[in-house]
């Protein structure tokens, strides 16, 4: 194949091997698992890359050490999309997402945990690479991407990422005169990179352990919450809130407090009526907070981290004078 | 009174001049007021925190209920078409102002206003509320201005407005409304500043005695009992040491005996009294021998031999507490030459420690 004709083939199949990344890359991030935000997940949006033409070109003709026969067809990333997440545990999910899928075929190109096996003394770039092809013939809106079209896939840490960034285009290139220095260097680095990651694990650990409690019983009170409406819960706020009223509700169990609220039908009422108005009436700890407001309501005074403002509309939908006479 | 998921139906609003002030008495709204979302919050919210749970708000009975009667026509309110609404509205508000005959009594608006209560309860109220001084804020660019506001209206300053609700108690019955009203259908609560101070509750006859026909409840004797009693057993069986208890019973005495207030409420005595962390068991405990949660006309003539307590007080912390009426006979202050002591006699032995 020449330089001119593999241009022309490329060009007219750049259309077709974007939609492909396209595909991948949705059809990735459609299969989080449920309750994983995306947008929170992956460090960096991830977006398919076309291989740019002169790039194409130099890798299969000018690149020293890469003598390819069929150089179009062995090229696997014409187009590639990578998923940057923050944990190495992050990885896995994203890992088994991949494997999973039945649509495509995978081949792992490249696994640091099986370059670590292999070579327990070196410390080197870190990522996993796969090439996915899609087992059958997929029409988009210019044609048709045929069965077989690779694309690259990378999965990284963020720290992974930072390393590569800062030297993949450079040391790693053939015929780079690299300085002894810079090699013992970047193997310092990625020896770091191995121990804070390993850190980070311990930690993230450490913090799971320490919400558990805590998760399972909001996410109880969210269910509770949906009997009544669809929560919509801002994380922070909910568990802010919970937080500082919790030292006074620690002995209302989820069991109490849904018997509580059947008892008492103006908490559903209220909750209906302040919806559409309030955030604070949209997140399932207002659940606690109505119930305080009506049994222990100095307490909750005491405590309570926002306004009186924010607080009192809680109280006029009871019926009860939010403020105190002195 | 419980006013949990108060809401707002219709809504009539007059003004009523100060006596003396125009010619007129009053100034006639010719159509039915629709009011904003943020409008209605307001009226809602002063409403709640005039009549609701932990105010001073006290029951009414009706006296009057003849034809005639304000009850009557309020009542009937409840289940008429709008026009008549207003119309009926505006009678009571020429009643009203027929009634206001010093220039003592400030003008105001007059607002009607009818609703339901914990979703089913049909309610029909009147607030009247006066004008008061202002501003409004007003910000252009880097600008702060501050326009003056003559006649601004409910605030949260209570003293302003006095409101009076007739609660329907029965949800189910249907109502005959070609009958007169049964008064005994009805909670009637209110809140007036004035009713709750000594001092000024003759200013409040006019509006819940001459206008709304009504009364305070007969039963505020035994309810200033219970009031006394409840609370004694709270701090007697509270878990703090015993000095407090003394304390908080003498507290106890003061407010039923020497406040000038006319009304006495467990929140109010809980606010004023108690560590916040004391109110809420206070609170639950008063509700669960089903004391009243609004506040209580006093009358102590059932308990004033409980209240015959003295206290007298060292600027060294030393406390002396005997009966109020034998006081006199039982500590006796003597000269002393140091003028660091006092020297007091106390009759009898001492008995406990």
């Amino acid at each position: 194949m020449t330089q001119d004709e593999l241009r022309e083939k490329f060009i007219s199949e750049m259309p077709m091997y974007k939609a492909w990344g396209d595909i991948v890359t949705n059809s990735v991030i459609n299969k989080l698992p449920q309750g994983i935000n995306p947008n929170i997940f992956f460090k960096i949006k991830p977006e398919p890359r076309v291989k740019s033409l002169n790039s194409l070109i130099e890798k299969a003709f000018f690149r020293p050490g890469k003598n390819y026969i069929d150089p179009y067809n062995e090229i696997t990333d014409k187009v590639g999309t990578r998923f940057v997440v923050l944990l190495e545990s992050d990885i896995e999910i994203v890992k088994n997402i991949i494997n999973n899928n039945n649509d495509w075929d995978v081949s792992l190109d490249r696994d640091y945990e099986e370059e670590r096996k292999k070579h327990p003394l070196i410390f080197d770039y870190q990522s996993v690479h796969y090439v996915v092809r899609n087992k059958y013939d997929i029409p988009y809106e210019n044609g048709i991407i045929k069965s077989g079209t690779p694309c690259e896939i990378q999965v990284r840490t963020l720290l992974q990422h930072a390393y590569a960034e800062l030297t993949h285009d450079t040391i790693y290139k053939p015929n780079f005169a690299v300085p002894d220095e810079v090699y013992r260097l970047s193997a310092r680095s990625i020896a770091l990179i191995e121990t804070t990651s390993e850190l980070f694990r311990k930690v993230k650990e450490a913090i799971d352990m320490k919400y558990k409690n805590d998760n399972e019983y909001l996410n109880q009170l969210k269910m509770l919450y949906s009997s009544i409406k669809p929560p919509d819960t801002v994380e922070r706020m909910n568990y802010f809130i919970y937080d500082s009223i919790r030292s006074i509700c620690n002995s209302v169990s989820i069991d109490d407090l849904r018997e509580y609220i059947d008892e008492h039908p103006e908490i559903a009422t209220a909750i209906n009526k302040g919806y559409d108005k309030y955030l604070l009436y949209r997140q399932p700890v207002v659940l606690l907070l109505l119930y305080l407001a009506k049994e222990h309501r100095y307490k909750l005074k005491s405590v309570w981290p926002y306004t009186m403002e924010d607080l009192a509309p809680l109280f006029i939908d009871l019926g009860i004078n939010p403020y105190n006479y002195h | 009174m419980n006013l949990a998921n108060l809401e707002i139906e219709m809504v009539a609003i007059h003004q009523i001049y100060k006596y003396g002030e125009y010619s007129e008495r009053y100034r006639l709204n010719n159509s039915i007021s629709v009011l904003d979302e943020n409008s209605l919050n307001v009226i809602k919210n002063r409403v709640v925190e005039a009549l609701g749970e932990d105010t001073k708000s006290i029951e009414l009975q009706i006296v009057h209920e003849d034809e005639e009667s304000t009850f009557q026509k309020l009542a009937s309110m409840i289940y008429a078409e709008s026009n008549e609404f207003l119309e009926i509205s505006k009678d009571l508000t020429i009643h009203l102002a027929s009634k206001q005959n010093n220039s003592r009594i400030p003008g105001g608006i007059i607002v009607f206003f009818r609703g339901t209560v914990r979703e089913t309860n049909k309610y029909i109220a009147v607030l009247k509320a006066e004008c008061q001084e202002g501003f409004a804020l007003t910000t252009a660019g880097a600008n702060i201005d501050l326009t003056y506001i003559a006649n601004l209206l409910l605030t949260r300053t209570q003293k302003l407005y006095k409101v009076a609700m007739f609660i329907e108690k029965n949800t189910t019955e249907e109502v005959d409304t070609d009958l007169l009203r049964d008064p005994n259908d009805f909670d009637v609560i209110i809140y007036d500043n004035n009713i709750t101070h000594l001092d000024t509750q003759n200013a409040a006859y006019y509006f819940y005695k001459d206008f709304l026909g009504c009364d305070l409840m007969p039963t505020t004797r035994k309810l200033t009992r219970d009031f006394y009693n409840l609370t004694t057993q709270f701090i007697n069986t509270a878990n703090i040491g015993n000095e407090q208890k003394v304390d908080f019973q003498n507290s106890l005495c003061n407010y039923l005996k020497v406040s000038r207030e006319t009304v006495i409420s467990v929140s109010d005595f809980g606010d004023r009294y108690f560590a916040p962390e004391m109110r809420d068991s206070y609170y639950r405990y008063m509700a669960q021998n089903s004391f009243p949660t609004h506040a209580i006309h006093k009358d102590t003539s059932l308990i004033d031999r409980h209240l015959r307590k003295r206290r007298m007080c060292f600027d060294t912390k030393v406390r002396i507490t005997a009966p109020y009426d034998d006081f006199t006979e039982l500590v006796i202050i003597e000269e002393c030459d140091d003028p660091g002591y006092t020297r007091v006699k106390i009759k009898g032995k001492i008995e406990a420690q």
